[in-house]
């Protein structure tokens, strides 16, 4: 569904990513693992097109050409950034409306966003600015899902959460998988290979393991040597 | 009395033209980043391009009197517009990404650049320019009891505030109501959150840029009377349509609109006590100051949430 093929992401005379193809099938739960400053969020960037990339990208076998995130967006590949991103000014609802500026139907997947998270429909009339937490975070997922993903992007969704609210969040995209393939970049490995069929493991911009989920999860190797675990 | 309602007719239109230029000025800082510098100075540029404009329609006698002002003023509008994208796109796109001290550093450079193409293209003499309802003034004239009061309206002030006023309208509107308006605002709030739900921010950017500046030029045209056209006309109005922008916050787009009324009228009162003749600017800049130190989000400024 999603085919990521040699891309490279630089800032100046940095690289950030070094040429990485991976893909994404329908349905599938994929995860990228990897330390701060493995290259996980320019490789998001560089897919949305929010940062300039080269290499490849076919999305439902069409080549995107990644000028800006309208494009990745339109077609249903749904970015929930990392630090959540919310516009803390603006009410609950009005951040959800505004996850639809491309794609998506508000009255439509407004009610399952809000299914999901009750807590947002209670806090509707709120500024988002005033949520705690892992509230917001919840409001950023829910923003990414009003948009109707076929592919969602998830950046660190457990960062800086409450562990039983990580427990939630995971719960929650466990659930997701039926309706749509999510790629899940985190730095909690174990909870990121619990709820993914495959993964892929980044460092310094190269990918340097890939396999099942389940296979990792049990290889000590490869635990002790790039997951800190 | 009587000095007060003068003061205050007088300080009004005056101030929503330095409120306009705010809002442009903090639309600009929110959602780009920087602090314009050139602001008025572009604007100064696209008020000679309408006045060589009405003078070139006048010689080739395709229009004729007044008319030509209206024929001209769409001209001026558009190149403040284009001037706007094009420094968005030519400039502002190479550096955004690098630092916001970069991004001043340009806009004070355009300044200097737009300053010396005023002197050398046109010249540094100040011309006249015509009014958009020229005529006498109103004369307001009390009885009775209020015999003494006498009050002076400038007639083309009448079109300032209802042109002033219809903008500030249609601004509310569009930033409410449009995709574009919530664009703006969004990218303003948080920029990656913004491409997250897959807007184009560069393509806002260039928008926000172009609108402020064709803002500008309308204050430009419609202070040219006054002031007069010359290189340096617009430097007093930018300067106080900063000085709105930080009244009102630059976190709250109209709170420009309304630190400018403020500091409109607060300028011509000053003025009414013979004393503080000259330090209007002074005393001014001295209450920014406080502003700054007591309430640094702007007098107007929603409240805020915590952070978390």
């Amino acid at each position: 569904m999603l085919e990521v093929a040699d891309l490279r992401v630089s800032y100046g005379p940095i690289h950030a990513v070094n040429g990485i193809s991976f893909t994404v099938g329908e349905g599938e739960i994929v995860s990228i693992l990897g330390a701060n400053g493995a290259g996980k969020t320019s490789t998001l960037f560089g897919i949305m097109g929010i940062v300039r990339s080269r290499g490849s990208v076919k999305f439902r076998g069409e080549e995107l050409r990644r000028r800006s995130p309208t494009e990745p967006t339109s077609k249903g590949m749904v970015l929930c950034p990392e630090n959540r991103r919310i516009f803390p000014g603006l009410t609950v609802e009005e951040n959800l409306r505004l996850g639809t500026f491309v794609r998506g139907e508000f009255k439509e997947t407004a009610e399952q966003a809000y299914s999901l998270f009750p807590i947002l429909k209670e806090r509707n009339r709120q500024i988002a600015g005033s949520l705690s937490g892992g509230e917001q975070q919840m409001l950023a997922v829910g923003r990414a899902l009003v948009a109707n993903p076929e592919v969602l992007l998830l950046d660190e969704p457990s960062l800086g959460l409450a562990p039983v609210i990580v427990d939630e969040m995971f719960r929650v995209l466990a659930d997701l998988r039926k309706k749509m393939a999510v790629l899940l970049i985190e730095q909690n490995a174990v909870k990121a290979l619990s709820i993914s069929d495959r993964a892929y493991v980044l460092q310094n911009g190269s990918i340097v393991h890939s396999g099942e989920a389940g296979a990792m999860l049990r290889d000590d190797n490869l635990r002790k040597a790039y997951l800190g675990m | 009395m009587n000095a007060f309602l003068q003061a205050i007719t007088i300080g009004i239109p005056q101030g929503a033209l330095y409120g306009l230029m705010g809002f442009g000025i903090a639309m600009i800082f929110r959602s780009a980043g920087t602090l314009n510098f050139s602001h008025g100075y572009s604007a100064m540029v696209s008020v000679l391009i309408t006045l060589t404009t009405i003078e070139w329609f006048f010689d080739a006698g395709i229009v004729e009197g007044h008319a030509a002002l209206f024929a001209a003023i769409p001209v001026g509008l558009i190149s403040g517009a284009v001037f706007g994208v094009l420094i968005d796109l030519l400039l502002m796109r190479r550096v955004k990404h690098v630092s916001p001290a970069s991004m001043l550093m340009i806009t004070l450079g355009l300044l200097l650049v737009f300053e010396g193409t005023a002197n050398l293209v046109w010249s540094p003499d100040y011309e006249s320019f015509p009014r958009i309802l020229p005529g006498p003034p109103f004369i307001f004239e009390g009885t009775g009891a209020l015999e003494e009061i006498r009050v002076v309206f400038r007639r083309n002030d009448l079109a300032v505030m209802l042109i002033a006023l219809v903008i500030s309208l249609s601004l509310a509107a569009v930033m409410k109501y449009t995709k574009i308006g919530l664009a703006i605002r969004a990218r303003g709030q948080d920029p990656v959150g913004a491409q997250a739900v897959g807007i184009n921010t560069n393509r806002v950017d260039s928008i926000v840029w172009g609108l402020a500046l064709l803002l500008a030029t309308v204050v430009g045209i419609l202070v040219a009377p006054i002031t007069r056209v010359h290189p340096t006309m617009l430097m007093n109005t930018q300067l106080l349509g900063i000085t709105a922008a930080v009244l009102g916050g630059f976190s709250s787009l109209f709170g420009a609109v309304w630190g400018g009324l403020m500091i409109g009228v607060l300028e011509r009162v000053i003025d009414i006590f013979p004393a503080l003749d000259g330090y209007e600017t002074a005393i001014i800049f001295f209450l920014i100051i406080l502003v700054l130190v007591f309430k640094p989000q702007g007098i107007f400024a929603p409240k805020q949430g915590r952070k978390a």
